[in-house]
């Protein structure tokens, strides 16, 4: 029976999709989180609700017009901390609340608005289509050829900023390319997983792989193995429970998360 | 390039945060193989002096440079420009606060230490060279571990040690890239008074035998004095600069009372 819908293409592209997504979101995680990040998901995702609907008003490329709205506002994070010199999580908190704002107002004065809100908050694995697909192919080659690229570099700067900067790395433009993929893939992932869970996607995987690693390098790949797992298994139970998918993937995650810490505790003592 | 003369100099050097100086016309000089420390209250501006030291930050007023005697001047502030490459080969910088390290960091002692190796002009020819490190790479940490005799502690969660043998990790981690000047940042401010003594005797050791010229502040005059060659206070300013038997340690409090 569980193999009988891996012949459905809907599940294939699921799969796929989600495979690739939830890999990319848990390696950038990783990073994330060292740097004491962990929420920017949350405040991009609610940034990337208020450009979907920015696209839908302007009725225009509105896919395309909701990247450009989420990148400008998540560059907003980092520009608003570095220039009036606050925290991050106080300019996170400060910016995406302005863009959620402006969102709801759009909504509020718009009538050509026709949007299902559930879609957009929980996500909807059917609904994956071709396009996102290759979307989410191009987005995975691009998260893996800027950690391998950047690896050193993306490791000194989350460990030691001042002493990456003293030997030559410009920790800013990596904090702001990051930022930049982390808004895209969050976009992207929003369609599979929805507003509310996408940013589950880059904190358990790589908060489970942290609990359980002793090096650098297995973090990045316990954290790809986790963030697979869960959307593997995920993806299955809602088929055959008939629930939510993007609810079951993260429940999954979480339950993965409670195991690996449950266990290590108990070696621990 | 060990063989080649250098020195640090700051000529008049202000340095502001808003309208507040925290730095008042500071103009000293240090000489290659120095052992010198920087003393001083908690606000006197020690890791506000060694950041201009390092380019991290640009004096507000005059001028800092690494004179190197074969008539290459590198100015710290105009790293970005030109030198980058020139400085940080040469320096290594041990920072104040291991507390801001996260201790739940997933890496161990043998990945931190290899950082230290890493130098951005020298990396990226290779997809491969930026995720991988070089035999003759994994030999200096072998080297510097052994030097520290820490080797046991190679592939031990960093969050795992002490403060001492973070301390030490991190002076490996210095030490790694054969530097010419170690920058230390309140090194030893959350050992015990034998571990101090350890971590300074270290130090004297290879700043007489590996020629480092090393530059040290602190808040605590207690051990460093019996190390060191040369001190410097300040207080904003400097309050004073001479040869460590020069320095009277009982005048320390007076010349770092709040100004």
């Amino acid at each position: 029976m569980l193999i009988e819908i891996l012949n459905y293409p809907f599940f294939q592209r699921a799969i796929i999709t989600g495979l690739l997504l939830s890999v990319s979101c848990a390696i950038l995680g990783v990073f994330l989180i060292l740097r004491r990040m962990a929420l920017i998901g949350d405040g991009i995702s609610h940034i990337a609700f208020s450009g979907i609907i920015l696209g839908l008003f302007l009725n225009i490329y509105p896919f395309e017009i909701a990247i450009i709205f989420t990148l400008i506002f998540s560059m907003l994070i980092v520009v608003i901390k570095e220039k009036f010199k606050i925290k991050n999580d106080v300019a996170l908190g400060i910016v995406f609340t302005i863009a959620m704002a402006l969102g709801i107002t759009l909504l509020s004065v718009s009538e050509n608005i026709n949007i299902d809100i559930h879609y957009f908050l929980f996500g909807s694995i059917i609904s994956v289509t071709q396009e996102d697909v290759i979307y989410s192919m191009i987005l995975f080659a691009i998260v893996i050829t800027f950690v391998l690229s950047n690896y050193k570099q993306l490791f000194y700067v989350c460990f030691d900023e001042t002493n990456a900067m003293i030997s030559g790395i410009n920790a800013k433009l990596l904090n702001i390319l990051l930022v930049a993929l982390t808004a895209i893939l969050t976009i992207v992932s929003i369609k599979i997983i929805g507003v509310l869970l996408v940013s589950s996607f880059l904190i358990i995987p790589a908060a489970t792989a942290i609990l359980l690693s002793d090096s650098f390098r297995k973090t990045l790949v316990y954290s790809s193995a986790f963030a697979s797992l869960a959307v593997i298994s995920g993806l299955f139970l809602s088929y055959l429970l008939d629930v939510s998918s993007g609810g079951l993937i993260v429940l999954m995650s979480g339950l993965y998360f409670l195991i690996t810490g449950l266990v290590k505790n108990f070696v621990k003592n | 390039m060990n063989n080649k003369n250098y020195e640090l100099i700051f000529e008049n050097v202000w340095f502001y945060y808003g309208n507040y100086a925290v730095l008042e016309n500071i103009s000293f000089r240090v000489k290659k193989g120095e052992f010198l420390a920087i003393l001083g209250h908690n606000g006197a501006g020690k890791t506000t002096l060694m950041k201009l030291a390092l380019g991290i930050l640009k004096p507000s007023k005059g001028k800092i440079t690494w004179l190197f005697h074969d008539s290459e001047t590198v100015e710290p502030q105009k790293k970005e420009e030109t030198k980058v490459n020139n400085i940080c080969k040469k320096i290594s910088y041990v920072q104040q606060n291991l507390s801001e390290i996260e201790f739940s960091f997933p890496a161990n002692v043998e990945e931190v230490v290899l950082l230290g190796t890493f130098n951005n002009s020298l990396n990226q020819k290779r997809l491969l060279d930026n995720l991988f490190y070089s035999k003759e790479h994994r030999n200096s940490v072998d080297k510097v571990l052994k030097l520290l005799k820490i080797e046991n502690l190679r592939k031990k969660l960093i969050g795992e040690l002490s403060t001492g043998q973070l301390q030490k990790v991190f002076l490996a981690k210095a030490l790694v890239s054969e530097p010419e000047v170690l920058f230390l940042d309140e090194p030893t401010s959350a050992m015990d008074l034998q571990s101090q003594i350890e971590f300074y005797s270290l130090l004297k050791k290879l700043n007489e035998q590996q020629k480092i010229t090393i530059i040290l502040i602190s808040h605590d005059i207690g051990q460093i004095l019996n190390y060191v060659t040369r001190v410097i206070v300040l207080n904003k300013k400097i309050v004073f600069e001479g040869n460590t038997n020069e320095f009277d340690a009982n005048s320390f409090f007076k010349l770092t009372e709040k100004i």
